[in-house]
Order: structure tokens, then sequence, then C-alpha cells
């Protein structure tokens, strides 16, 4: 009676992609960050530019990146209609909440990179 | 199992799974299978219902415990210049009161509405380890009682409910009053553990079929959310305490800095947890709020796929908060900010749930009960500590704020708003679901008035004595700086809202019943908890077609009661709960489920004493429960696990016949292993991440520090080799055993074993030989600890792999029955590759930065 292999651990994790690399992203940045200020390196230079902030702008733009490449294929799962309500269809549910937590992903990744631009790097 | 090619049994147009008349006899089995023990035999109960009851009775108990301690504080700090209570007494009592509250109460309350409602909510006959919940609730039981009971003896913790080294090390605190904490609160760390595991595993795998990830009951997603981020939180302050007892006890210097050690690591440690906590205490009372309500006003919610969104994404989100608790201890501006954007960030998910309720409550028609009282409490409340805390996570407020008791009226107004007041609109509103009449609405209207004035009256008065610069934690204060007024308000307002708790007590012991039978659905409520229940849980398990079940399909409960949904008797007279599969819940196989029995509460007693003579150093009575609790745990997986294939594949109506038994990814056994290493891996990244914090700190000259150096690299590469031969020798095991060859697999085992064994010994032994020791520098005592960690694993591999050899001879492995095998292995190989990466860690780290 099964049907070919129901999903099972890979459809959830699916689900959690943009959240799981807006986690890594903060990891990242957050790491790095102290490791710079802890070492010194507040005022080195990469390629010209002032090092933390590069590299916390380069690793945002690649987090966005990802984010938004898993929103855009939950959306085409979707058929490019966006409804408000995820409905009880099971893989449209999924595609939907996928989608939804990409856009969260998305703006807290916005949000934590602004203040590179704003702040002093170690101080 | 191919079947015909009917029409899907899941769907809406398939006839009902069974016809009637049923069997005679049937039910009756069924009854008999589920009997709940009764008189002296009580305590081997495991039916969810009985152990949520005592459960969430238990954890009421430690709120008022910790509530009585609160009354004395305000009792002291009443007046100013009081010497009702001395200042160790007041450490005691508000380190006491804050870790009661958060760990007794908070925490075990809400996983055991989960342990209560799921079942029911799921239309699961129950949880797919009922022992295991039963064994976390006895642990939890007496182990909180001791530990409360330190408190007569003046030898209760004092160190503030965050335990902060060096506050909390040898040197400022030689009693064993930090031990109690570190120990006592340690292992009920493990019991909430295990508790998470069976939700995980419950709510991923025993779904009423038809039951998809798109149809599960919000509360469901919420209590998944909790017991996930559980996992991944509890494992930073298992570690954080394992660091600290080792410090104190061995003195291994992790926190002290003229040891190269860091009190910040503590921080770190705790507040990776810490933080996280609020919201594992908060998402799950969110979640019954978001099944309450719909109910309440008879519409269903709005935007439930934006809820559960919001779910998921605070449970991640609130990982990324753990350093606003420290925006005090001079980490740069920037990290700071990091945390600070991120606390932004948070509030967006909870900010969505607020107005889901909010739009929910507009589109229906409220109907003011008790439990709708107690939810717009819960929303003024919730509102204004979420407000208070935008205000802290602003660094430069913070730094005003901090320690003060501005912050004291936040944690609470989050905390009672946030949790206390949806667990007692929880209680009124699904104690009819117990059986009996339900709870009083005349005492619940007047203890919600008394709860809800006395709470703000206690409350906010604290917002404004903290602006004025009050700290907290003080035993006392001086007249004449315009603090009197202030404090006795909040001392006023406590004594009302004890009053308030005490009418929900009397109403409670007056009205609340359990019965076998529920009497029905008084609130109209369109969730499957409210299906007719036996001990047996709903009488068939109905095939779900839509999200609230009981609205859209009124004949629903009348049909479950008649039998005619799936599995409406008991296929082997045991116990069987229906497994299906994670997202689209189509049934699997019938798990046999274990009764009642006195093993799984011997080894609650065993864990309880081990950690509670450890901690008064009675090292020899520690060993000898702690023997009795492994072999208790032993004896309750020998008779109640892995029973094979006690009969052919058996009809549970519809055209499906289902195996009861399975192994491998689609067997429980193996998913709870997984989530086992989930945490087990997650303590061993905070090891890592003690290594590189402390390398950071140290700088790179010092680690190791000058006069300490790591025997050479060829003396690592010999028992990496025996580690990893281990892993093949096991993998090995698992071909012979394919092939039926019992007793070559026996061998492969014990080889393995002897493989891990010595592996990690000789690592032990080069390390030792080359000088290493780990009190002399926190260099030697991360390496020492990463040591002791690997250590517990193979002590752990030990106690497997005999009891798999015995199981063997004993004939109770073979190809088919190869569960216990496959769980072994899994751990097993986990150790394998947690002892490489520890010695990772160990020899190449340091060479790697130098
Ligand atoms: C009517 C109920 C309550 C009252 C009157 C109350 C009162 C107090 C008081 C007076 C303090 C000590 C403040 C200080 O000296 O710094 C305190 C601390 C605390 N309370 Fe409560 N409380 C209540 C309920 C709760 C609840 C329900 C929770 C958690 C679920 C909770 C968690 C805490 C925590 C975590 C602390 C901090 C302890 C520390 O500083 O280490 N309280 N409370
Ligand atoms: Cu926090």
């Amino acid at each position: 009676m099964m049907r070919a292999r129901a999903p099972g651990f890979s459809a959830i994790t699916g689900a959690l992609a943009a959240l799981l690399v807006w986690a890594g992203h903060f990891t990242l940045i957050y790491g790095a960050h102290a490791l710079a200020c802890e070492r010194g390196f507040a005022d080195a230079a990469l390629l010209g530019l002032p090092a933390v902030p590069a590299l916390v702008l380069g690793a945002s733009l690649a987090a966005l990146l990802a984010v938004g490449l898993v929103g855009w294929r939950a959306w085409r799962r979707l058929d490019g209609s966006l409804a408000a309500e995820a409905g009880e269809d099971a893989p449209r549910f999924l595609a939907w909440l996928t989608l939804a937590t990409a856009l969260l992903a998305a703006l807290a990744i916005l949000w934590e990179a602004v203040p590179v631009l704003l702040l002093h790097s170690c101080r | 199992m191919a079947g015909p090619p009917e029409p899907d049994p899941l769907s809406p147009d398939a006839p009902l799974p069974n016809p009637l008349p049923r069997p005679a006899g049937e039910l009756e089995a069924l009854e008999r299978a589920w009997r709940r023990p009764t008189g002296w035999r009580f305590p081997t109960v495991v039916n969810n219902t009985w152990i949520g009851v005592l459960y969430l009775g238990t954890a009421l108990l430690f709120f008022v415990l910790a509530g009585v301690l609160a009354l004395l504080m305000r009792a002291q700090l009443a007046l100013p210049e009081n010497d009702l209570i001395g200042q160790d007494l007041y450490n005691q009592l508000f380190t006491t009161h804050g870790t009661v509250m958060m760990f007794l109460f908070a925490v075990p309350a809400v996983e055991a509405m989960g342990v209560y409602l799921l079942p029911a909510m799921l239309a699961a006959r129950d949880l797919p380890f009922p022992r295991l919940s039963a064994y976390a609730y006895w642990a939890y039981a007496i182990g909180g009682l001791v530990f409360f009971s330190s408190i007569f003896y003046g030898a209760a913790p004092d160190g503030g409910w965050f335990m902060y080294p060096p506050l909390t090390g040898k040197q400022y605190s030689p009693g064993v009053n930090a031990d109690f904490w570190l120990l006592g609160i340690g292992f009920i760390e493990i019991s909430a553990i295990a508790g998470a595991i069976e939700i995980i595993v419950g709510v991923l795998k025993n779904r009423a079929p038809g039951m998809t990830l798109a149809r599960m009951p919000i509360f469901a997603w919420a209590m998944l959310v909790f017991a996930a981020m559980i996992v991944f939180a509890f494992p930073a302050v298992i570690w954080g305490t394992i660091l600290l007892e080792l410090e104190r006890a061995f003195g291994w210097p992790f926190f002290i800095a003229a040891r190269g050690g860091d009190p910040l690591l503590w921080q770190h440690l705790f507040w990776f947890f810490g933080h996280p906590e609020v919201y594992i205490i908060f998402l799950p009372a969110a979640g019954m709020v978001s099944m309450i309500i719909p109910a309440m006003v008879q519409a269903r919610l709005v935007g439930h796929g934006l809820v559960a969104m919001a779910l998921l994404g605070t449970g991640f989100l609130s990982f990324g908060l753990w350093v606003h608790h420290m925006f005090a201890t001079g980490i740069p501006n920037l990290s700071l900010a990091f945390f600070s954007a991120a606390s932004f960030a948070v509030s967006v998910p909870t900010g969505i749930q607020v107005f889901a309720w909010i739009a929910t409550i507009a589109t229906g028609r409220p109907r003011l009960q008790v439990p709708m009282l107690f939810i717009l409490g819960f929303l003024f409340i919730f509102v204004l500590g979420g407000l208070t805390g935008v205000m802290v996570a602003v660094v430069p407020f913070d730094w005003q704020a901090h320690d003060t008791y501005f912050v004291v009226a936040h944690l609470h107004y989050v905390l009672i708003g946030g949790m206390v007041f949806p667990l007692l609109a929880a209680i009124y509103y699904w104690a009819p679901a117990a059986g009996g009449q339900g709870l009083s609405r005349r005492l619940g209207t007047f203890a919600f008035w008394l709860l809800f004035l006395g709470i703000n009256l206690t409350f906010f008065p604290m917002h404004v004595s903290g602006l004025m610069g009050m700290p907290r934690r003080v035993w006392t204060y001086p007249a004449g700086m315009g603090l009197e007024v202030w404090n006795l308000l909040s001392t006023i307002g406590a004594v009302v809202a004890a009053l308030g708790v005490l009418l929900v007590a009397i109403d409670v012991l007056l009205h609340f019943r359990i019965k076998g039978t529920m009497a029905g659905n008084p609130f109209h409520a369109g969730t499957l908890e409210w299906l007719p229940q036996g001990n047996y849980a709903a009488r068939s398990i109905p095939r779900v077609t839509s999200r609230e079940p009981l609205w859209d399909d009124p004949d629903l409960a009348e049909q479950v009661l008649q039998g005619r949904h799936f599995l409406p008797g008991t296929a082997t007279g045991r116990r069987e709960s229906l497994v299906t599969s994670p997202v689209e819940a189509r049934p699997q196989y019938l798990a046999i489920i274990p009764g009642p029995g006195w093993a799984h509460v011997l080894a609650a007693i065993g864990t309880a004493g081990f950690f509670l003579s450890l901690t008064v150093e009675w090292v020899l009575v520690a060993a000898g429960f702690g023997a009795l609790a492994v072999a208790s745990v032993l004896r309750w997986l020998w008779t109640g696990t892995d029973l094979g294939e006690i009969r052919e594949p058996a009809e549970i109506g519809g055209g499906l016949r289902l195996p009861v038994y399975a192994t491998g990814p689609e067997s429980v056994g193996w998913w709870a292993m997984v989530v086992l290493l989930l945490v087990d891996g997650t303590i061993f990244a905070c090891l890592a991440f003690t290594h590189g914090f402390l390398w950071l700190v140290n700088g790179d000259g010092a680690w190791p520090p000058a006069g300490m150096a790591l025997p050479p690299l060829p003396a690592a590469a010999l028992p990496a080799a025996l580690v990893a031969a281990s892993g093949a020798a096991i993998c090995l095991a698992g071909r012979l055993l394919r092939r039926g060859r019992a007793l070559a697999m026996s061998l492969a085992v014990l080889a393995a074993l002897g493989l891990l064994l010595a592996g990690l010994g000789t690592d032990l032994q080069a390390l030792r030989a080359a000088g290493l020791r780990p009190e002399a520098h926190a260099f030697g005592a991360a390496v020492f600890a990463n040591q002791f960690w690997q250590g517990v694993h193979a002590a752990a591999v030990l106690v497997m792999a005999l009891y798999l050899v015995a199981r063997s001879w004993a004939g109770m492995v073979d190809p088919v029955r190869r569960l216990t095998f496959e769980v072994v292995r899994l751990f097993w190989l986990y150790a394998v590759a947690q002892a490489l990466a520890g010695m990772a860690l160990t020899h190449l780290f340091p060479r790697g930065l130098a």
C-alpha cells in the first residue's frame, strides 16, 4: 500500500534549510568578528577594504543568495501563487513553510549585517 | 506489502476503515491490555494520562513551594532595613526560587502538558516510549524534592539561578550549596531531555493516519519545536555544569583566570542554554493559546501556516540572542550589535503570533469563560513584558537597567504573562477532558482577578524602583531614598496574587477528577483530544482529513467510539501504537509498547540517588545507586523492547496490513537514537567551543603554555588507528549478523570493544606520559575534559556491547530481530567519530594554530 518512499527526515530538513543558513551565517560573523578583535585584526585590510566589514558583508551576501535560492525553489513549487494561507495539502504546505521561513531568515540576516556599516569593528 | 489496487484508504471518499458490528470481546481485550495498575502497584503506571497528571501536579507543587519562598522575600523587602531574614538566607531564597521556578516548575509543567495532551490530540494510543516518560517523571519528582529540602538545612545554592563563577567556584563557595545546584539540577536536565526525545518521536511518528504536517494541530508544532530546542540548548548547560563540577571537585581551572581559565566561558555556555530556555517555556504556552482561542471564539485560527512558521522561526532565532545577557561584560560593540539585532528579529515571529490571536478573536464570537479571561490577561501582561524586553535589548538602556529591579520586573512579566497565565487557561480549559465536570467558573473568575491585579501590583512598581537604582538580589535597602512605597506595594501585590493561587488550588482540589472516560466536548472544540477517551485513548484511531476534524465531520466522534476507524482492538493482545510516516502520516507498522513495570521506577530512584549522594560525597553509596540504575535500565530494555516479529502482519482496517515489528529508519527506536545523538553531538560541540574559547583568551603562545607539551604526533597515530578499526569491526559485525552468524557477530562486537578501549587507553597513557596534568592550567584541564567525556562514552559502549552479546547468546538477536544491534551500532559509530574528532582537538588543533 505504501507509495514510493514516504518523505521523512529530508523533507523536514528541507523546510528548515533557510533557517540553517541563518544559523551558519550568525555563527560565522560572530566567530570571525570575535577572533578579529581578540587577535588585533580590527583595522586589518582585505584587498584594500577594511577586513571585518568586508568579511561580514561578503558572508551576508552569500547567505542572502543561499536563502534566496531556497525561497525561489519553494516559490516555484507553489506555482507562483502566493496565497496568504498555506492550505492543507502536505507538499504545498511544506513549500509554503519553506518560503515563509526563507523570508524571515533573510530579514534576520539583513538586520544583523547592517551594524557593520555603522560601528567601528572592535570598540 | 503490495496490497490490492483499492482507493487510498486514507482518502475521505474511501469507505470507513472497519465495518459494524464489531466482533465480541474486541473492546474487552483492548481494555485489558491498557488497564492501569491499582493499589500498591500504582507507581508502576505508565499510561500517559496518569503520568501527565502526576507530572503536572508535581510541577504545580513546585510552583507553590517556590512561591512561598517569593513571599518570604517580599516580606523581608516590605520595609527598609528589615531584619526578618538575614543576608545568607536571602541569597539562598532567591537562588532556590529562581532555580525551582525555571527548572522544576516551568519546563516540567509544559512537558507534562505535552505528555498529557499529545497522544489524545494526535489520536495516538500513547507516546512511543511510555516507560521513558514515567522514568523522567520519577527521576524529576524524587530529585526535585530532595533538592528543594536542601533549603531547610541551609545547604541550598546561593549563587543566583545562573550560578556565575568565580562566585560559585570552590574559593568563594566552599560549602556543598553550589554542588546541590550542579548535581541536583544537572540530572533533572537529563530527565527533560528524556521527555524531549519522547515528544519529538511521538509527534513525528505517532500521528493518526492522514494527519499530515499540514493538518497537525499548532500545539503539536509548538511541542515539536520545544523539544528540538531542548535537544540543542540543554547540552550547553549540561556541559557547563560538568566543567564547573570538575573544577570544584578536582581543581581543573576552567573558570579561574589566574590559571588560564575564564569566567566568561561559563556565561557563554549558560546563556546559550539560558536564553532559548525562555522560549522553551514560552512556545508550548503559545501553542496552548493557539488551541484555546479558536475553541473559545468558535473560529479557525487565522494564519495557521504563519503561526507554524513563527514557532519554527523563534526556535531558531532564539539561539542567536544569548549574548544580550552579557551586554555589560566588555564584549566589543559590534558583537553586541549582532545580538541586539537578533533580539529585534526574534520579536517578529512573536508579533506574528500575537496578531494571529487578535485576528482570530476578532473573527469569532468571544465567550468570556475562565480560560478566555486568562488568555486576555496573558495578552496584556505578556505584551507589556515584551515591550520592556525591547527596551533592554537596546544596549545603552541595558547598561542603565542591568542588574536592577527593572530586569526583575521585565522577567516576571514575560514569564508569568507568557507561561503562568496560559498554563492556568489550559488547566481550566482541558480539565473536563480528564473526566468530571471541569473546574468552577465562579472560583476561576475570582482567582483570575486576584492574580491579574496582584501580579501587576507586584511587578509594575518594580519598574520604578529599578529605574530609581534599586539593585536586584539585595536582602535590604536603606530608608529615605524613596524606595519604601514601591517595595511596600510590591509586597501587598504578592499577597494578593498568592490568594489567587490559593483559590486555584482549592478549585482543583474540589473539582478536578480523573475518570477513565471523558464527559464530552463542553467547549465544542475541533481537535481530536475531545474525542471520547478511555485508558486506551480513542476506541479506534480516526482517519484524519482536515485540521479541525470534529468541526468538519460531526459524526466522527460516534464513528470512532463504535470502532469503525483504524485499529479498533489489539492485534497482539498487548499495548500497541500505530506508527506513521513523519510528513504524510501514512501507517507504517504497529509498535508494541511496554506496559507497567518496576524497572523504570527503580532506575529513576537509582539515578536520583546517584547524583544526590555524589553531592555530599558519599562515593560508595553513589556507586550502589549507580549500579541499581544501570541494572534496572538493562532489565527494562531486556523485557520491554525489541520483541521481534511476534506475529504475522495484522489488519488494522481499510485493507491495510501492517507488520508488528520494524527496524531501521522506519522504527521509533532508530529515531530516538538519532535524537539522542543530536544531543550528544551538541555536547561535543560545546566541548570543542571550550577549547576554541580558551585558546582565544589565552593567546597563541600560551596554548599550550610554556612548560607544557603534547606528546609527539606519531604517538597519536596508534590510538586513532585502533579507534577507527573498532568502527570497522562493528560494521563487520553487522554483515555477519545479516548472514545469520550470531556467534561470529558476538565475537566481532567484543573485538570492536577491545579496539575502542585500547585506542582510548593508549591516548590517555600518551598524554600522561608527556607530563600533561589537568590541574595546572586550563590547557590541561580542557584536554582532560575531552578525555573524561570520551571515557564516559567508552563506559556506555562497554555496557551496550555486553548487553548486545548477552542478548545474542540468549537467542534474541537474529537477521530479522536486529533493532537492538542497529541502535547499538549507531551509538558506536558516533562514539568512534567523536573519539577521532576529540583526538584531532587534542593533537592537531594546538599544532595547527602554532
Ligand atoms: C507571584 C509570583 C512571584 C513572585 C512574588 C516572585 C518574586 C520574586 C522575587 C522577590 C525575586 C528576587 C528578586 C531579587 O532579589 O533580585 C524573584 C526572582 C526571580 N524569579 Fe520570581 N516571583 C514570582 C514568580 C516567578 C515565576 C513564575 C518565575 C518563573 C517561571 C520566576 C522566576 C524568577 C527568577 C528566574 C528570578 C531570579 C533569581 C535570581 O536572581 O537568581 N518567578 N522573584
Ligand atoms: Cu535572553
